[in-house]
């Protein structure tokens, strides 16, 4: 997998420039998953969800009233 | 005082009572010819001043767009209806004569109330209606793209957010614990009618009317939030705009878009390919999904065919090719022309697909950046392509 240099900083985001290539990407891409995830040398940001409330695979919690 | 003084003073002071008299004597809106009613969404009043007087002094069709200012939803709920002086007691217009500045209003004297021709939404009629499908007899013509964007000030160390966490920012507020922006009064949103929150609350799956934050009436009192807020704590800062106006004048020497990641989305991506440029790649190629259409919803024929010619006309030109209206949608009004973009959707939010209209792709880029991308060839003609197409004087795919 093509990436670019992972810098993490404490207090920030994960900025990294990945340039979103590699077989996470789509390169003839039809479906709406591939759409969003297509390939391209536009900058690219992993940004991991940093919350207190959210597991990733869980369901995101009810609004509330 | 002398003679000559005092007959100057007295001409002066007729000269201003006069002049005091005919701006008290607003415009008929009975005198205005060709009337086109329009009414909804203001992302487009740049496009009208711009071809408005074109269109008013047209040889062989001449039309006057004349329109109210109320808000996406508020102009679909008048779709079919009578603008009667008591819904629109005035309505700005713009004929030949407009040459720029605030545009003028007419009052509603019509002795016969006329029906609303046009009504512009930045959201999809489904979104306004709770759901209910457009009526039969009636088309929602999808016009350029507007895209939607979440602001920090420049000093934030923040550079994307995620649909997750802005789902419990504007959810929850202060009790989503999306960290950096707890404090909702840092959190500068719209209202409930905003087509800005719309396609928001589309994007991340909170209803418009149920987001946490300080509410704003406009887009300049959004900036004037985030620069109150940015004062005490520029790390909490956030705020929802639409592109047009991060791309205009100096709002990106303060401020910058954050990238979004979408659900189900790998990576975060800025609506340009990179935080500096102006491309809307990402839009365009549906990375980032933040954006929605200008609809124009009009009576139509079973065919789909406006019933009112002028109302085909004005379609025609803001659905179509010509490249002086497509200059305008991109460098004024600030929009992507739908032939520039590769993606489309049936919903506000809804799931992506591949566009396959014809493609301006070439001439949206050169507009923007004043000469061609090394990719894009030259044509006059069809035949001059492999794809045999020639669009606005370059070769498309499609």
């Amino acid at each position: 997998m093509a990436m670019g240099l992972l810098v993490a900083s404490c207090g920030s985001d994960m900025t990294q420039t990945d340039m979103g290539t590699g077989p996470q990407c789509a390169a003839n891409p039809m479906t709406h998953l591939e759409l969003i995830n297509s390939c391209t040398n536009a900058v690219a940001i992993d940004k991991p969800v940093r919350l207190a409330k959210f597991r990733p695979g869980a369901p995101l919690q009810p609004l509330p009233n | 005082m002398s003679w000559p003084t005092t007959i100057s003073a007295f001409c002066l002071s007729i000269v201003l009572v006069a002049a005091t008299t005919r701006q008290a004597q607003a415009q008929s809106c009975s005198t205005i010819k060709n009337p086109l009613y329009i009414a909804g969404s203001t992302a487009l009043e740049p496009l009208y001043k711009e071809i408005g007087p074109k269109l008013a002094s047209d040889p062989v069709s001449p039309v006057t767009l004349v329109y109210l200012k109320n808000g996406s939803c508020s102009g679909v709920e008048q779709l079919g209806t009578k603008l009667t002086p008591a819904v629109a007691p005035k309505m700005f217009y713009v004929d030949a004569s407009y040459t720029g500045g605030d545009v003028p209003q007419c009052v509603n004297d019509l002795a016969v109330s006329p029906s609303l021709d046009i009504a512009v939404s930045d959201v999809f009629y489904e979104r306004c209606k709770n759901g209910a499908a457009l009526p039969a007899g009636y088309k929602d013509f999808l016009g350029p793209v507007a895209t939607m964007v979440m602001l920090v000030p420049k000093q934030s160390n923040q550079t994307a957010i995620t649909a997750e966490e802005a789902y419990y920012l504007y959810g929850f507020g202060g009790f989503g614990d999306a960290e950096p922006w707890t404090d909702e009064n840092s959190v500068c949103i719209r209202s409930a009618s905003s087509g800005t929150q719309g396609l928001w609350a589309a994007a991340i799956g909170v209803p418009p009317g149920s987001w946490r934050g300080k509410g704003n009436a406009a887009s300049t009192d959004v900036l004037n939030c985030l620069a109150a807020s940015a004062q005490k704590s520029p790390e909490r800062t956030i705020g929802i705009v639409g592109s047009e106006i991060y791309d205009a004048g100096t709002v990106r020497n303060t401020y910058k878009s954050l990238a979004f990641r979408a659900y189900r989305q790998n990576h975060a991506y800025y609506p340009d390919s990179t935080p500096t440029s102006y491309d809307k790649r990402n839009v365009r190629d549906g990375r980032y999904t933040a954006f929605g259409f200008a609809h124009l919803l009009a009576a139509t024929d079973a065919t789909g065919k406006p019933f009112n010619p002028l109302v085909e006309q004005l379609t025609t030109l803001l659905t179509g090719q010509r490249s002086d209206v497509l200059t305008n949608i991109i460098r004024n009004v600030k929009m992507v022309p739908r032939c520039a973009m590769n993606v489309t959707r049936t919903s506000d939010g809804g799931d992506l697909s591949v566009y396959t209209g014809p493609s301006c792709s070439c001439f949206y880029e050169t507009t923007l950046a004043g000469r061609a991308p090394d990719r894009c060839q030259s044509c006059k003609v069809d035949g001059d392509c492999s794809s045999s197409h020639c669009r606005l004087g370059f070769c498309e795919p499609r």
